[in-house]
């Protein structure tokens, strides 16, 4: 069965871009959240396999949905997908427990190389 | 403003256009505005936050728009902006903010962006800022690069 993945962005392009991504390579999505509220939400719904996570989002930014997540599910997988990429970001990331960080724009393949090194 | 900050701002938003979307950039005489900024057909505001505060504005017209908004979805041409083409041109503000963010860290400048503000349709800012206005000759279309940036 293919691994499930939740998409969590506030823009809508970006979601379209990484579902597209994932799906070619057979993943399947779980669901799409556009922040970080409807992320810890939707996390509890659909329990996925892995999280692809924005920072910079309304309501709740990325970095505090990470530790929400992780606080319900110490085992949540969770990569962030950030335009920020400054260290003290990274380091706020990886502190809040994600696995990996990709900085936007990214390429296709950083994606999945990222996704699949988590999911082993 | 300093001339380093703005030179982080002008590399950190030419670093998207040609390293990331391929286009061809050159960039013309700076000049110092005078209230009111012109919008241009449509323009995207980007915010820095922390130990500068800095507004900066790309004005151009719908068909430097499409131009962008084909090269981040990979060539596909485009002819009018729908929701989707909207969300991409944001995304496009948030990639710049984001670099700018980085070239000004390089240079000892601690910032965050804001999420950015689409202006559509032609308009005038006016503020108690003075702005930096540079002309970027993008592919076959004009963007004017507007910065502002104060000691927080």
């Amino acid at each position: 069965m293919s691994k499930r993945i939740l998409i969590v962005d506030d823009a809508s392009f970006m979601r379209m871009m990484i579902k597209g991504f994932l799906t070619k390579h057979g993943y399947t999505i779980a669901d799409e959240a556009a922040n970080g509220m409807e992320a810890v939400e939707k996390y509890k719904q659909t329990t996925p396999d892995l999280v692809t996570m924005d920072i910079t989002m309304p309501e709740m930014d990325g970095i505090e949905a990470v530790k929400a997540i992780r606080q319900m599910d110490p085992n949540a997988k969770i990569i962030m997908c950030s335009a920020m990429g400054q260290q003290n970001m990274v380091v706020q990331a990886i502190q809040a427990g994600a696995r990996d960080f990709i900085v936007k724009p990214f390429q296709e393949d950083r994606v999945i190389e990222a996704i699949k090194k988590v999911l082993t | 403003m300093q001339a380093n900050q703005i030179n982080a701002i002008l590399s950190g938003t030419r670093s998207v256009l040609e390293g990331h979307l391929g286009m061809q950039v050159s960039s013309g005489k700076p000049t110092l505005q005078v209230n009111p900024v012109f919008s241009g057909q449509i323009s995207v505001i980007v915010g820095m936050t922390g130990m500068l505060k800095v507004d900066l504005i790309l004005g151009m017209t719908q068909k430097a728009v499409c131009a962008i908004i084909s090269k981040m979805f990979g060539g596909m041409e485009i002819q009018e902006i729908d929701d989707m083409g909207w969300s991409a041109f944001s995304e496009f503000g948030n990639w710049v903010g984001a670099a700018c963010c980085t070239e000004l860290m390089n240079n000892g400048y601690e910032v965050n962006i804001t999420p950015p503000i689409i202006n559509e349709g032609e308009s005038k800012f006016r503020s108690v800022h003075k702005f930096i206005s540079i002309p970027f000759q993008v592919d076959e279309n004009e963007i004017m690069v507007h910065v502002s940036a104060q000691q927080s």
